[in-house]
């Protein structure tokens, strides 16, 4: 929580020691360190123009909305900081008061190359509610550096989909802030699919009453990827609801890593969190790491957590070999069934 | 507990909140330097090996820096030169309690210690400071070959079986505080239990810090070897200084195949001792390690009771009770380490913030590559009893392969004011409501706990609810 | 055409014996009921005959139709006739009740082919309405969060849908009610023909007052110890399974 935009350090190859913590595990250190190598090569030129938005004209803004945050992050201020420096392009969109758009999907494009840094802001002002579909394309060996950041205020509806296409050997880190004002209603899908390492950093922050927010993920990760996911719902006022339900597939040798936070702030009563993590494992080279963490600083809260991290139940595969399904359907069937809910959850309410 | 055991058992000083005048005969003074180490040395009449040793680690200890980047901020408190690293009135251990000194004699008496070891105890390592002041175990088990003394008379006396596992389990470079440990020790037991003799009885340690800015670093080591059981019971109380006192001590079991060690801490030190403890088992094939650990008191604890499951089949399990008051972290956990097929786990904390109390769960669950059929629940609960109580848990889950399965749950909550209402419109006070409830929360971990301790512990924790809430 | 069970023997892999020479044939048309004491094994025998990982067989034989049933998995035991009926069905959250019927039927159909998508709502729908099963339960989760009787009705459903040569139905009375227990046997009684046969594995008497067995066989201890008419169902009611004690 160190480190804020107005802030920014000069650029250097040397990653800060905080590294070594907040991106534990081995590989992804490594990952970390490729990717602010390449902020100093040559090749990684400035690159405009790679995001695209069919939201009306009007509801583009020149100016990004005040960051609410004040820096708070989860380890990668310091890649931040280097990408805030050469951003590519951003899109800033404002949803003005009480538009009624969940049915008509926005689409926001960003498309990746040698290295991309992106700026998506969006404001969903008071009583609007939108559902926006955010793509995320990328060429062999690319890297997108992207820093989100969505303000919705009091009485706002936001439903987004992040729907990461990576290329096999592409490179995602998503730096991601969600403000909820009072009674707002926010629901996050994101999808990573076929990257070498993908690396998403959400923080959440809930500081006003009745804010309800849905944070969901569900990946199918495949030989040699890393998917590294790293939240934090923070409360800092009474009366709010923050969920998270993570869900990952591991197979062939695939890593997924989660490190998710519940931080309840002190006075921030009758807050109701909850946090899960869960992996179905697939192949004997498969790895998980998970690190569901609580924080809570005052009394009177509803906050939970749990992690599981299991094969294929033998009691359902049974069940379904005994109704004459072969086993590799029955076990595509029991893999799709474990991320149905992710996406069900997402589609209700 | 049966009514015949509480006639037994006088309501004994469970805080152990009074003193004697220092009568100490050696003192190595303020500090941990290579000449405090030549004086624990000296005191002790080591052979050369183990003076090296201890140098060695003390180089160690002082090279490794603190782990800051992951451990509470409150141990950067802690200052090493403000510490006495060695106090004691002899250095031989008593077979018989009318040979101790008086003042020793009379601390544990009135901690209960001689009642219990005639009541229900197969023998009895009571540590006063740094040294063993009476060491006993019942004739019987001599005769088995069980081996209960401290770790000064296992180096000279039982070497052969002591030195090949020294260090073994928590190696001196393991940590900081491992090093410490090295460089420092002194007491502790060492506990040796022969091939398929299963204890029906306790041993039971007793650590007792009477001076004032004592370090205290007992060195237990427990063998069981193939088919053995036993139950060890550590207990820990000091009185209450302005100064801080450290205990940091280092508990290495080891389990042969089949052996099954239970290992028990009530730890209600005062609130100006750092408890820095490292427990660490090691599981062979079929073998089972149960920690079950109790803190109560002490300012800042830091433990993490940890099982490595190094064959097939065996299990290790946690159960842990931790109650932080006003000014106190308890910083609890536990880890598990499958490092074998076919083993499992099974973690059940439970911990209640008091006031300003902190109370944290750490805790690891690492299935490593190549271990298939692995099983671990873990089960945080927390109870939040006031507005500025703080909980907070760090589960760190690895599992590497398909065919195991690990699970972890935590909750928190609060007790329930209209529960309250209720018990106090009956007559209660809310003190009494108040303990009654976080009894209930943590009623079934206590009835894990023997008997002879479980009813102890609730008058222990309505103690100091009665002190907290009413 | 039948299914033959000779000198079977099972146990819990790792454990200990269970099944311990079990003789049984089942023709074809014929109902057999199996009664017994809990613990004696009847549950583990329709799960050896299954497949269920959790046994495995150190003897003995059975065959279905001819084909050696241990030769197969659990799946080709399914497609060839062989089902199950179980005592506590799984639970399988996230899989609809329809989507997972869809997926039985058409593994019973050749590669490629599927199965005719309004015939089968056309089918299901008729068969939960004999089982006074409400029309939402397709949609729903298999199993999950159903009640005992709810799941027992959902697993005869899915007889009546995927109708087997050869169905055990394993304790299928416990936790149904009266209502429930006479729609689950008329269910059950309106497929019995002369290609199909039932093995019923009850604890009591209750269900078989629904569904007349033409053969009775007593399982004590890992065997049948006897084999009779519909008389034995009176005497065990009558007597009890105390007088197994004194036969061994």
């Amino acid at each position: 929580m160190s480190a804020t935009r107005q802030h920014l350090p000069a650029a250097t190859t040397t990653p800060p020691d905080r590294l070594n913590e907040d991106w534990r595990f081995g590989r992804p250190q490594s990952f970390a360190r490729d990717l602010i190598a390449r902020f100093n090569s040559p090749e990684a030129a400035d690159e405009t123009g790679l995001l695209s938005c069919d939201a009306p004209t009007d509801w583009l803004c020149p100016q990004p909305p005040q960051d609410t945050f004040g820096g708070v992050s989860i380890g990668s201020e310091f890649i931040e900081c280097l990408a805030l420096q050469r951003l590519g392009s951003t899109l800033v969109l404002r949803i003005p008061e009480n538009t009624d758009a969940e049915e008509h999907p926005i689409r926001i494009r960003c498309a990746a190359r040698t290295l991309t840094c992106a700026g998506i802001h969006v404001e969903v002002l008071p009583g609007a509610h939108i559902h926006i579909i955010e793509e995320h394309e990328y060429t062999q060996d690319s890297a997108l550096v992207a820093l989100r950041s969505y303000t919705v205020h009091p009485g706002a509806t936001l439903r987004l989909e992040l729907r990461e296409l990576g290329s096999g050997s592409s490179r995602a880190l998503n730096i991601s802030r969600i403000s909820c004002a009072e009674n707002s209603c926010v629901r996050q899908l994101t999808t990573y699919n076929h990257h070498l390492w993908a690396r998403e950093e959400t923080t959440a922050l809930l500081s006003a009453t009745a804010a309800d927010l849905l944070l969901l993920s569900a990946n199918r990760l495949n030989g040699g990827e890393w998917l590294d996911q790293r939240t934090r719902q923070l409360h800092t006022s009474p009366g709010a609801k923050s969920r998270l339900l993570y869900k990952n597939i591991v197979d062939a040798d695939a890593t997924a890593i989660f490190g998710g936070n519940i931080r309840v702030q002190p006075g921030a009563h009758e807050s109701d969190s909850y946090l899960s993590n869960l992996n179905l494992l697939l192949s004997p080279d498969a790895t998980v790491h998970s690190l569901p963490g609580l924080e809570i600083l005052t009394d009177r809260v509803r906050c939970s957590h749990g992690s599981a991290s299991a094969p294929i139940d033998p009691e359902q595969l049974f069940y379904l070999l005994s109704r004459g399904i072969n086993e590799t359907e029955a076990r595509a069937m029991l893999a799709d069934a474990f991320l149905a809910e992710v996406h069900s959850l997402f589609n209700q309410a | 507990m049966s009514n015949e055991l509480q006639r037994q058992l006088p309501p004994r000083d469970t805080r152990g909140d009074f003193s004697f005048p220092e009568n100490n005969a050696l003192d190595a003074g303020y500090g941990l330097t290579e000449a405090t180490i030549d004086y624990i040395s000296d005191a002790k009449g080591e052979p050369d090996w183990l003076r090296e040793f201890r140098k060695t680690a003390l180089k160690k200890f002082r090279e490794m820096p603190m782990p800051m980047h992951w451990a509470p901020q409150e141990i950067a408190g802690l200052d090493f030169e403000r510490i006495r690293y060695y106090l004691a009135q002899t250095t031989a251990p008593q077979r018989r309690w009318e040979d101790v000194p008086d003042e020793v004699k009379r601390t544990f008496e009135r901690l209960g210690v001689p009642e219990q070891e005639r009541a229900f105890l197969a023998g009895v390592d009571a540590q006063y400071d740094s040294e063993t002041a009476y060491n006993n175990m019942r004739a019987e088990l001599s005769a088995k070959g069980v081996i209960f003394t401290n770790s000064t008379e296992a180096l000279t006396r039982h070497a052969a079986i002591f030195r090949p596992w020294f260090g073994k389990v928590i190696p001196m470079g393991d940590n900081k505080f491992s090093a410490l440990n090295h460089a420092a020790f002194s007491g502790g037991s060492f506990i040796y239990v022969p091939k398929g003799v299963k204890l029906a009885q306790p041993l039971q340690a007793y650590f007792r810090i009477n001076s004032e800015s004592l370090g205290q670093f007992e060195r237990t080591l427990i063998i069981a070897d193939e088919g053995a059981e036993l139950m060890y019971m550590e207990g820990c109380t000091a009185p209450k200084y302005d100064t801080a006192t450290l205990h940091s001590g280092v508990v290495e079991l080891v389990a042969l195949p089949g052996a099954k060690i239970q290992y028990v801490t009530v730890q209600n030190w005062a609130q100006n001792v750092y408890n820095l403890v490292i427990q660490r088992g090691l599981a062979m094939e079929g073998a089972q390690i149960r920690w079950i650990d109790c803190n109560i008191g002490s300012g800042v604890t830091m433990k993490y009771p940890a099982v490595l499951l190094r064959g097939p089949h065996a299990r290790g399990e946690v159960v842990s009770i931790s109650i932080a008051r006003d000014g106190q972290l308890q910083d609890t956990g536990a880890r598990m380490i499958h490092a074998a097929p076919r083993t499992t786990s099974n973690i059940i904390a439970k911990s209640i913030s008091i006031g300003k109390g902190r109370a944290s769960y750490r805790g690891e669950v690492n299935v490593l590559p190549g271990m298939g059929n692995c099983r671990n629940h873990t089960e945080c609960d927390a109870l939040l009893l006031h507005s500025h109580s703080r909980t907070d848990t760090y589960p760190a889950i690895t599992v590497h392969g398909d065919s195991s399965a690990v699970q972890h749950e935590a909750s928190v909550s609060q007790v329930d004011e209209e529960m309250l209402f209720y018990m106090q419109q009956r007559g209660l006070t809310r003190a009494q409501a108040m303990s009654l409830a976080v009894n209930g929360f943590i009623n079934d971990l206590v009835n894990e706990f023997p008997m002879e301790y479980s009813v102890e512990l609730r008058r222990l924790i309505d103690l100091e609810m009665e002190d907290s809430v009413g | 055409m039948s299914l033959i069970i000779r000198n079977l023997h099972a146990r819990v892999k790792d454990g200990a014996e269970i099944l311990r020479g079990v003789d049984l044939e089942l023709p074809a048309g014929e109902v057999h009921a199996v009664m017994g004491p809990n613990g004696s094994g009847k549950s583990t025998l329709s799960k050896v005959l299954c497949g269920h990982p959790d046994y495995e067989v150190t003897g003995g034989s059975a065959e279905l139709d001819g084909q050696d049933l241990f030769a197969m998995s659990v799946d080709e035991r399914s497609r060839a006739g062989l089902f199950l009926a179980f005592q506590y069905p799984a639970e399988v959250p996230g899989v609809s009740n329809a989507n997972f019927l869809r997926a039985a039927l058409k593994a019973r159909l050749p590669q490629g082919e599927e199965p005719d998508v309004v015939a089968f709502y056309k089918q299901l729908r008729a068969r939960m309405q004999q089982l006074g099963m409400d029309a939402k339960m397709t949609a729903r989760s298999v199993n999950e969060g159903f009640s005992g009787g709810e799941k027992k009705r959902n697993d005869v459903l899915q007889m009546l849908m995927l109708e087997p040569k050869y169905a055990i139905l394993d304790e299928t009375d416990s936790g149904l009610d009266v209502d429930a227990l006479r729609i689950v046997s008329d269910g059950v009684n309106a497929m019995r023909a002369p290609f199909r046969s039932f093995l019923i594995i009850t604890h009591y008497k209750r269900l078989l007052d629904y569904i007349t067995p033409d053969v009775v066989h007593i399982f004590s201890r890992g065997r049948i110890v006897r084999t009779g008419g519909r008389d034995l169902v009176d005497y065990i009611e009558e007597h009890g399974f105390d007088f197994l004690k004194n036969e061994q």
